[in-house]
């Protein structure tokens, strides 16, 4: 087995759920997951310290997620402006209001409005249970900034999720 | 109420849609595995370019600093033996801040690292193929003659010529 190949099965997962819960999307996550991964072929070589292959790989997902999610956004911008007529919402059958009201996406649904940054920190400390340094290596910051920073974003979401309750 | 957000986030873990589709993992692998090979056995144009590039500016840095094979024209030429080990000295100085310069781009591993360095080679060897010109297409120096000023001859050097002249034949006289 290639190093690749024992990169992917260890951390395609990782990958995989932060670009999900990142994006909110099935399809984004895959792109972003196969975007990654092909930057991770790229640069196979440049990696030197192989203790931080977990924190260089999150972080070139972190990268890329970043960008395929602001292109998607500019994407979606343009299309809702070049509709002629205004959108009309659909009306929501059943088994979509069941959904609606699963629990995890209301959570979700808060962690979208929050900024990158933000969503990135709750991301990696209480969605992935990553330590502090991993998430300072991910980030580029210091340890100290992610501990406050950490807090900060905790604040703002548990706001956004009592608006929505 | 901490509880509840806790709550909230386990679930949100354990989202319904948490694993990625099976298909979509395993075609990705196969992808991953077809590029390697492709990767592995192809080199980019960058590579094929700068290779030839970097081994042309260290022969030259050899030739300069050890040989002086190509020289400096025209004004830049020293005459004494002074000047010259100072430019021999100049040379070697510029030319270790030079390949500095260049291993310092190329190891450093910027962004766009490797075309600021390929627009920096083909400038250098733009200059080195000016020098090798200009030692091998050497004109001579054309004698700079002052121009004609017609005013200059018949208002100022006629006149003081003539007074010259008068000068000289009053002199002549007087002997």
């Amino acid at each position: 087995m290639s190093k690749i190949e024992h990169l992917y099965d260890k951390y395609q997962r990782d990958v995989y759920h932060f670009a999900l819960y990142y994006t909110n999307s099935r399809e984004e996550a895959e792109d972003i997951t196969q975007e990654t991964f092909f930057k991770i072929l790229k640069q196979l070589d440049n990696l030197k310290n192989e203790e931080k292959v977990k924190t260089w790989i999150l972080s070139i997902a972190r990268n890329t997620a970043v960008d395929i999610h602001r292109k998607q956004k500019i994407k979606r911008l343009l299309l809702e402006k070049l509709k002629w007529q205004p959108n009309l919402k659909e009306v929501q059958k059943p088994l979509e209001i069941v959904e609606q009201h699963e629990q995890w996406r209301i959570i979700q649904g808060a962690l979208m409005t929050l900024k990158a940054h933000d969503r990135t920190i709750i991301i990696c400390r209480m969605l992935k249970d990553f330590t502090i340094q991993e998430t300072a290596e991910i980030l580029g910051i210091s340890e100290v900034k992610v501990r406050v920073d950490f807090h900060r974003a905790m604040t703002r979401l548990r706001k956004k999720v009592g608006r929505d309750n | 109420m901490e509880q509840h957000y806790n709550d909230l986030l386990k679930k949100l873990k354990s989202r319904s849609d948490i694993d990625p589709n099976r298909e979509f993992s395993s075609e990705l692998r196969q992808k991953l595995i077809k590029r390697q090979h492709n990767t592995t056995n192809s080199s980019s144009l960058a590579t094929i370019l700068t290779i030839p590039v970097t081994l042309s500016v260290f022969v030259f840095l050899v030739m300069v600093t050890t040989g002086q094979s190509i020289g400096l024209k025209h004004a830049a030429q020293l005459i004494s033996d002074k000047e010259k080990y100072l430019e021999t000295t100049m040379c070697i100085v510029l030319m270790f801040c030079l390949s500095l310069f260049i291993s310092f781009i190329y190891f450093k591993g910027f962004t766009k690292g490797r075309l600021v360095y390929l627009t920096f080679s083909l400038s250098f060897i733009a200059w080195v193929g000016n020098l090798i010109y200009a030692e091998h297409d050497h004109k001579e120096d054309s004698i700079e003659q002052s121009g004609y000023n017609e005013t200059f001859d018949n208002e100022i050097v006629n006149p003081l010529m003539m007074k010259q002249d008068q000068q000289q034949d009053g002199e002549e006289e007087g002997q």
